[in-house]
């Protein structure tokens, strides 16, 4: 019904008083204009696409699709006006098209290309680490954040390079860029809103628009902290077994050194020492390491407390302690 | 008499200068020239440890409990101190050995992976070694904190062949992570620099340096295999990690969208095992020539683990008995948890997994296996116990004997 009424009354409406019409005109004035819909509109490599047809100018109900991928049927039926395909590999070239009909008329034909490409973002906190741990520096809520797009965008077979193609940086699905420009694959940041998570987004596209690929990461700012370990004689640090909760001491002396995680700058904090709630006087060049020794008899425990500070910032302080038993 | 005094004294002035000479022309005391490629005892000058008589553990190139002739047990505890990290090999006629550093001297050490009797190799004392990266038995690089607190990197030769001798080598540059390729031939290092990173391959011992990645960021985690290098992204618990390939410098993806992702590259580069989770952490191998990611039926990090055999693909790891409440990969990283491991071989595209070893069964420790290397032949395994540091073997089948009469 849909396409046979709305043509009859588009007819009596539009035609000329008198005129003559071809019958050729009818299906022109009439025809659906067919859109195509991609979801995600730039698919990596391997995703799951969602392709649907519209029509703008008349309802597709009751009207039969035929859905061709690479010029061989995929899907086709009746009101089947959506396929769901997966996307090839990067640089591969996908021809997605649709044609609709009712009662064997055809009303129309449309296709897209799909070319996947896609962007991977790697960030970490422009924050201290301590030696030897590979874990990644996370971002402070007073702290910076660097971010860059490894873009993998193929044509002709050759990978596009991460400085050949147009960046749009978002930040917390804005509308307006960030930061925009060619080759600008990576950004660097502080957070929006303090400790609270944000989401960036980017685009990366050719500069002719044909090509593009997109993604997000979700970045959340965590609280400084601190982490102990004995530094031995002859061992050094031992990096190894953080201590936590209680240690033992053994021998006439023991050591132990704290790293702050999650600073801008561990050159910038103040540290210091408590045992059994009494500060430690600073005695070596590290304020960071403490020696304890034994004096006199018998047993006890004492709890023992690190902390730092950074007077300029608003975060950057930590706490940590353990119950040292003798 | 007064020329009777002055004979005596200028006879002792000579038995003292004699004296003297023994000692400092003594292998142990330093005084063998040009021994190893750098020649001299660097760090006898660098170290108050440096003198020969404050680490010593064995009579020089003397062996240790070798009328101990009981049989090896498949895993053994091979040093009752704690080790920087340890080398299995196979000697010219086939043999295994085992090479390891211990923590508290810096001396190298051998010991037969079927035997028991020990020998000391390099005599040079550095305390508090925090990593060694071996590209053979006889080159390694030792990592340690300097009195600043910074890190360096001393590339180490020896002589093959000699005991007791005094390690020569050069200290390289600075960089914060490093990974020798399994041919022992190549330096992947990550150095960090104001504006990010800079990725450097090099000879192991530091020559024919080259650039190939400058980054603005700086953790890039460095990987080999015999032909291609790596970078994955440090990892950081639920957050997403992948590998890459540094190619033209520029990185090609691998594998990866793991939450809190560490990875091992397989010698060949066909295989990458990584491990991660959003919740709950997996193993999992990628076969990089036909895209199939497994997973394995126990679930460990990648690092606790170690390729023995490429065909079909087999990987040996410590699987922890549970995984104490903690942020993966990184309590585990920082030393905040440790773990209890059994040992096991898991051959990932066949989905099997075979129980090798029961450590406190067997024998009577609880292990947390760090750093694991294997041979070449995929028939010993060893590693340090992250638990108290000592070093330990783990035969997973006796290789065939070489025949020959060359000797080590």
């Amino acid at each position: 019904m849909p396409f046979r009424a709305l043509a009859l009354i588009a007819f009596l409406f539009f035609a000329p008083i008198g005129g003559d019409v071809s019958a050729a005109a009818i299906p022109f004035l009439l025809e659906p204009e067919l859109q195509i819909e991609v979801v995600p509109a730039t698919p990596a490599p391997g995703e799951r696409v969602f392709v649907r047809a519209q029509s703008v100018r008349a309802p597709t109900t009751g009207a039969t699709f035929v859905w061709r991928v690479n010029g061989t049927v995929a899907e086709q039926g009746i009101g089947r006006d959506s396929v769901t395909i997966t996307a090839g590999e990067a640089g591969t070239t996908m021809n997605v098209s649709v044609s609709m009909s009712e009662n064997g008329v055809s009303r129309g034909e449309k296709s897209v290309v799909i070319q996947p490409a896609s962007i991977d973002l790697v960030w970490e906190g422009n924050t201290y680490r301590p030696p030897f741990y590979i874990g990644r520096p996370l971002m402070g809520g007073d702290g910076s954040v660097t971010i860059t797009a490894v873009p993998t965008v193929v044509r002709g077979g050759a990978r596009i390079s991460a400085g050949d193609l147009v960046y749009s940086w978002f930040v917390n699905g804005s509308a307006a860029p960030k930061k925009r420009g060619y080759g600008v694959n990576t950004i660097t940041m502080n957070a929006p809103l303090f400790k609270n998570e944000f989401v960036v987004s980017v685009t990366a596209e050719t500069i002719d628009g044909i090509l593009a690929a997109s993604n997000q990461t979700r970045i959340s700012p965590v609280s400084p902290e601190s982490v102990v370990y004995e530094n031995a004689p002859l061992l050094g640090i031992r990096f190894d077994r953080a201590i936590q909760g209680a240690d033992t001491f053994e021998g006439e002396e023991k050591t132990y050194v704290a790293f702050p995680l999650t600073v801008g700058n561990a050159d910038n904090l103040s540290y210091g020492w408590k045992v059994n709630g009494n500060r430690v006087a600073e005695t070596g060049a590290n304020a960071r390491e403490v020696t304890l020794r034994r004096s006199g008899e018998g047993a006890g425990a004492f709890p023992i407390e690190f902390s730092f500070e950074n007077a300029a910032a608003l975060f950057e302080r930590a706490t940590t302690g353990f119950l040292l038993t003798f | 008499m007064r020329r009777t005094i002055i004979l005596f004294f200028i006879a002792l002035a000579l038995v003292a200068v004699i004296a003297l000479f023994a000692f400092f022309l003594s292998p142990q005391n330093g005084g063998e020239s040009g021994a190893g490629a750098g020649g001299g005892n660097i760090f006898g000058n660098l170290f108050p440890f440096g003198d020969e008589s404050a680490g010593t553990t064995l009579p020089p190139g003397g062996e240790a409990e070798s009328a101990d002739t009981r049989p090896v047990p498949a895993l053994r505890r091979v040093t009752e101190k704690p080790a920087s990290g340890g080398y299995v090999y196979q000697n010219g006629v086939g043999e295994t050995m085992i090479r390891y550093i211990e923590r508290e001297t810096g001396h190298l050490f051998q010991t037969p992976a079927e035997g028991r009797g020990v020998v000391r190799i390099s005599n040079t004392t550095i305390p508090g070694i925090q990593e060694v990266l071996f590209a053979h038995e006889n080159g390694f690089i030792i990592r340690y904190l300097n009195e600043d607190g910074g890190i360096e990197n001393f590339y180490a030769s020896l002589k093959a062949g000699a005991e007791d001798q005094t390690i020569g080598g050069k200290f390289l540059d600075s960089w914060e992570r490093g990974n020798i390729d399994a041919i022992g031939k190549n330096l992947l290092t990550v150095a960090e620099t104001p504006s990010g990173s800079s990725v450097i391959v090099s000879g192991v011992d530091g020559t024919n340096k080259r650039t190939v990645l400058v980054s603005p960021i700086r953790s890039w985690v460095p990987l080999q295999s015999d032909t291609n290098m790596y970078v994955y992204s440090a990892p950081a618990a639920g957050v997403s990690g992948s590998l890459y390939q540094i190619s033209n410098n520029a990185l090609r993806k691998v594998a990866g969208d793991i939450a809190g992702m560490v990875a091992l590259v397989s010698p060949s580069g066909r295989y990458v095992l990584a491990s991660g989770g959003e919740s709950d952490v997996s193993l999992f191998l990628f076969d990089t020539q036909n895209g199939q990611r497994y997973e394995s039926p126990v679930a460990t990090l990648a690092v606790k683990c170690v390729f023995v055999k490429e065909a079909p693909v087999k990987v040996a790891c410590g699987v922890p008995n549970t995984f104490p409440a903690g942020e993966y990969p990184n309590d585990w990283l920082l030393g905040r948890v440790q773990f209890d491991d059994d040992l096991w071989l898991i051959e990932p595209t066949n989905g099997v997994a075979t129980l090798v070893a029961l450590p406190f069964e067997d024998t009577g420790y609880h292990l947390d296996v760090w750093q694991p290397v294997a041979d070449k032949t995929g028939s010993y395994v060893g590693f340090i116990d992250k638990n108290n540091l000592s070093f330990w073997s783990l035969r997973l089948e006796k290789p065939a004997a070489k025949s020959g009469t060359e000797s080590e």
